[in-house]
């Protein structure tokens, strides 16, 4: 925001990062599959790694999704209101966005905390990067519905991501 | 009152309330969770933030961005619209043939692909195009294409089936199996109705293929028909479970494109990765709220409180189990299918249960009917899909699934009804 | 009186009607019982709180007051509890007991209070067997190309491969479909993890290895422990014996009673020899040097030195 591009870039990092995740997942548990089929062996790491990339490619695609407007939302009825009402909702919405955040985000601080000492099974990785991706999202989105709030942008009442 | 019976109006107001307003669904369940935390006496944010992790941290949910992949690869790579031109050269002469090649291939794609929507996008891109150019009615053409993809989460694999097995703890390879036969039902259904409906349409046969055609594109479809045998066999003869076969399915599909077919360069890849990546997040975000909420609900023991209420139902298995195709039908005509597994498969299974219903066969209904909402108004994300890529007027759309919708509604009925055209097979192919 | 009114809410992972779920109804009556009904446990199994890790995490924030769980998954937590992954460290459960429930035991207990978690005391998962449905193992040689999921952790993993088995690493929750598939031929579990898993379904022979003997632990969060008073504290501590006590007998006749029902339901059944168990334990020398490396060799001595006596005694 105080350099233009800055969001751009920061969503371009955060595309980069999922491919990442995404791509040495799908090769983790592919490997795993060929190894134990071709030669009864297997990858101990194969999981653990996977899951954890999995967390974390999820948090950041969902704290990406939010200033796009992907996530799902139940907006048929909101998209009724006009004027005030709708301004009164958008306001609303936005402070519960706010408040979800902030709880999520007090708790998952807390787990990082706790997690510093303990670590996984198999990698052996410091068990607070669990939480932490949780943390992260829980700040991003938190921020982006301030912003939103201070500057009153409108509600994005598209059909957001096409998801079943 | 007791803190249970609290739980559960919070859940119903929040649910209502916070997902009526138009928040976020995922933060929406949060909410949910915490409301329903504080009234059970079990407040600690920890608590929301750890269930929102443990919601994604699942080896068996991995299958979700790996059948998205499977699924992006396979239309961006040529393999669906082989599958089509296929079936295309077969059947296409026909009167209505058309029609008839989108259901073949709707059913033929199912076998590869998990998820409805990128079926349906494959399916409305190739065909849509085709039906305008020869005179077919388009809402008509679009709700065949539409109902033709929602046999995708039905015929294994299938992504909802995964979810639905991860929620409620249910067998995925028992669930894989029991929704073979229903499929090719549903496919069948399609074929009836599109007869019927063909009956009222002005609609010319032309001249077939000769046979060195029709078998020039069934050897180019080749690779992509090979493609079911690998991911059921490899199931089947225990090459990888049913989560590896999803990411098999995908690296697969990207040799196929970028190797043989030659239609993806590597350098695309990353532009797949990542709207793959971006999909999976999505819903993988609802599954990260959801299980805050189904913590809670779980603590409350919410299945046991509506068991007491529905009483004397639950004496009657088929009873009971066309009230809550009911309610399903409702839900699913303002809510999506992943959604409804999130927030209702944990409520209703245990209840199911208790009647003596199998697990797998209410895992069947509960994803077919689901599926089916996918295509009912206001609410239906493949219908949003096929008037998008057809440029077609919503309305339009949902006034040309109607014939096909009253088909799936009697499937439905069909199985509630006769619950061993599900259960009988399942024992068999097992 | 120094007891207040309390809940406190205990986790556990199996279901209600299992051993676990027994143990913890009558921990939860003893506390009731001795506190004059004023603490008060909310038992929650079938993994309602989350699994292990999940639970253990909860404990440490002070998110949840109690649970009971596998030691293996503390390893991260603590390294010390790495010492009962040891294959073949206890022949019998009578061995088990005199060490845990001694002073080696308490030690290594009292390694995870640093950690934010009180351990009180350990109850039985049992002694694990070996199924397959390739052919009974009755040598280590019969291990041979057998691809066998173990648990996820290195030790195990290293372990079988040692003794000549593919083992290959695999969540619990693929395992029933894997090995029905036939896309691994075995598993190592307790005798009721066999029954309640219904692997009988799935595997023909099952072999008693008894290869490792697998501990529970009943934790407590050490931020909501330090409020307890005394006398609240002392409740605990003794129902946790008196459940301890009652887990461990239940647990061994529900063993019992699962290999003859695993018989019945027409698993083919053989043992290992004590001679061939102790090939096997001789082969894997080089697995436990490296246990006693991570767990600390002065505890790994004291702990073959306080074995060697026992086995003496008999
Ligand atoms: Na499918
Ligand atoms: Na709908």
């Amino acid at each position: 925001m105080s350099t233009p591009g800055l969001s751009t870039r920061l969503r371009h990092l955060a595309h980069w990062a999922m491919a990442l995740c995404l791509a040495v997942m799908s090769m983790a548990v592919f490997v795993n599959v060929v190894l134990r089929y071709g030669f009864g062996d297997g990858l101990p790491a194969s999981e653990e790694l996977s899951r954890l990339l999995f967390v974390w490619m999820v948090f950041i695609g969902a704290a990406a999704a939010y200033p796009a407007g992907e996530h799902m939302a139940f907006t048929s009825l909101v998209g009724l209101l006009r004027g005030r009402a709708l301004a009164l909702m958008t306001v609303l919405i936005r402070l519960l966005v706010l408040l979800a955040c902030t709880l999520l985000g007090a708790g998952a601080w807390q787990q990082v905390v706790v997690g510093l000492d303990s670590r996984s099974v198999v990698l052996a990785y410091p068990v607070a990067l669990l939480p932490l991706p949780a943390l992260l999202c829980a700040v991003c989105i938190g921020l982006c519905a301030l912003v939103e709030l201070l500057r009153r942008t409108p509600l994005d009442l598209g059909h957001g991501a096409e998801v079943e | 009152m007791s803190s249970e019976g609290q739980a559960f109006i919070v859940f119903c107001v929040g649910m209502l309330a916070l997902m009526g307003i138009g928040l976020n669904m995922a933060l929406a369940l949060v909410l949910t969770g915490a409301g329903m935390a504080w009234v059970l006496d079990f407040w600690d944010t920890q608590l929301l933030a750890q269930n929102l992790v443990a919601g994604v941290d699942s080896f068996a949910l991995l299958a979700v961005p790996f059948f998205i992949l499977a699924g992006e690869l396979m239309n961006g790579g040529g393999i669906s619209r082989r599958i089509i031109d296929m079936a295309q050269a077969w059947v296409g002469h026909i009167r209505g043939g058309l029609g008839y090649v989108a259901i073949g291939a709707a059913v033929m794609m199912a076998a590869m692909s998990g998820s409805a929507l990128a079926d349906t996008a494959a399916l409305a891109t190739i065909l849509l195009p085709m039906m305008r150019q020869q005179g077919y009615p388009l809402g008509t053409s679009a709700g065949l294409v539409a109902s033709g993809g929602i046999i995708a989460p039905i015929i294994p694999p299938s992504m909802p089936f995964v979810i639905y097995g991860v929620t409620t703890n249910t067998s995925i390879s028992a669930l894989f199996v029991s929704g073979i036969v229903p499929g090719l039902i549903m496919g069948a259904g399609l074929i009836v109705a599109w007869q019927l409906v063909l009956r009222d349409l002005d609609l010319k046969a032309s001249q077939p293929l000769p046979l060195c055609e029709r078998l020039r594109a069934t050897v180019k479809a080749f690779w992509a028909l090979l493609m079911p045998l690998i991911i059921i066999g490899g199931m089947k003869s225990g090459v990888f479970t049913p989560t590896e076969a999803a990411v098999v399915a995908a690296v697969y599909a990207l040799v196929i494109a970028v190797f043989v077919h030659r239609e993806m360069k590597l350098a695309d890849l990353h532009g797949v990765l990542v709207r793959a990546g971006k999909t999976t997040a999505v819903v993988m975000f609802l599954c990260a709220g959801a299980q805050v909420a189904s913590y809670m609900i779980t603590l409350a023991d919410l299945p046991g409180v509506l068991t007491g209420w529905l009483g004397p139902l639950v004496e009657s298995p088929k009873l009971l189990m066309a009230v809550m195709m009911l309610v399903l039908v409702l839900i699913g005509t303002a809510l999506d299918l992943t959604p409804t597994i999130l927030i209702f498969a944990p409520v209703m299974l245990p209840i199911a249960v208790k009647a003596g219903i199998d697990p797998v066969y209410f895992g069947l209904m509960f994803v077919l009917n689901g599926a089916i909402g996918l295509i009912t108004p206001p609410v239906g994300t493949v219908l949003n899909v096929v008037a998008g890529v057809g440029r077609l007027p919503l309305h339009q759309v949902i006034k040309g699934v109607n014939p096909f919708l009253v088909t799936y509604t009697l499937i439905l009925a069909l199985f509630v009804l006769f619950p061993q055209i599900v259960t009988a097979p399942v024992v068999w192919l097992r | 009186q120094d007891i207040k009114p309390r809940l406190i809410r205990f986790g556990y992972g199996l279901n209600e009607q299992s051993n676990q779920g027994r143990a913890v109804k009558f921990f939860a009556e003893q506390v009731e019982k001795a506190s004059g009904g004023k603490m008060k446990v909310r038992a929650i199994g079938a993994a309602a709180l989350g699994p292990d890790t999940q639970m253990q995490q909860a404990l440490i924030g002070g998110a949840q007051e109690m649970m009971v769980g596998s030691t293996a998954t503390l390893v991260g937590i603590s390294r010390e509890m790495a010492l009962w992954d040891t294959p073949f460290l206890f022949d019998t459960a009578q061995q088990a007991d005199a060490v845990l429930d001694g002073p080696i035991g308490q030690k290594v207990m009292a390694k995870v209070q640093d950690k934010g978690l009180v351990g009180l005391v350990y109850w039985e998962n049992g002694f694990r067997n070996l199924t397959n449905s390739k052919r009974p193992v009755t040598r280590m040689e019969d291990l041979e190309g057998i691809k066998l999921r173990v648990m996820q952790n290195n030790v195990f993993l290293d372990s079988f491969k040692q003794l000549g088995a593919n083992a290959l690493p695999m969540p619990f929750s693929e395992l029933f479909s894997a090995l029905e598939t036939k896309a691994v031929d075995g598993q190592e579990n307790p005798y009721n993890t066999i029954l309640s898993s219904k692997f009988f379904e799935v595997q023909k022979y099952l072999s008693i290895t008894n290869h490792v003997y697998s501990p529970w632990i009943v934790l407590v969060s050490r931020k909501w422990w330090d409020g307890l008073s005394p006398a609240e504290q002392k409740v605990l501590r003794e129902a946790a014996v008196a459940s301890r006590d009652f887990e461990r007998k239940d647990t061994r006749d529900e063993a019992g009673r699962a290999l003859v029902e695993l018989k019945a339901k027409g698993m083919q059944v053989n043992e290992l020899s004590p001679m061939e168990a102790a090939r096997m334990r001789t082969r894997l020398t080089r697995v436990n040097a490296g246990i006693g490396v991570s767990v600390g060799m002065d505890l790994w001595n004291e702990t073959q030195a306080e074995l060697a006596k026992l086995r003496a005694r008999k």
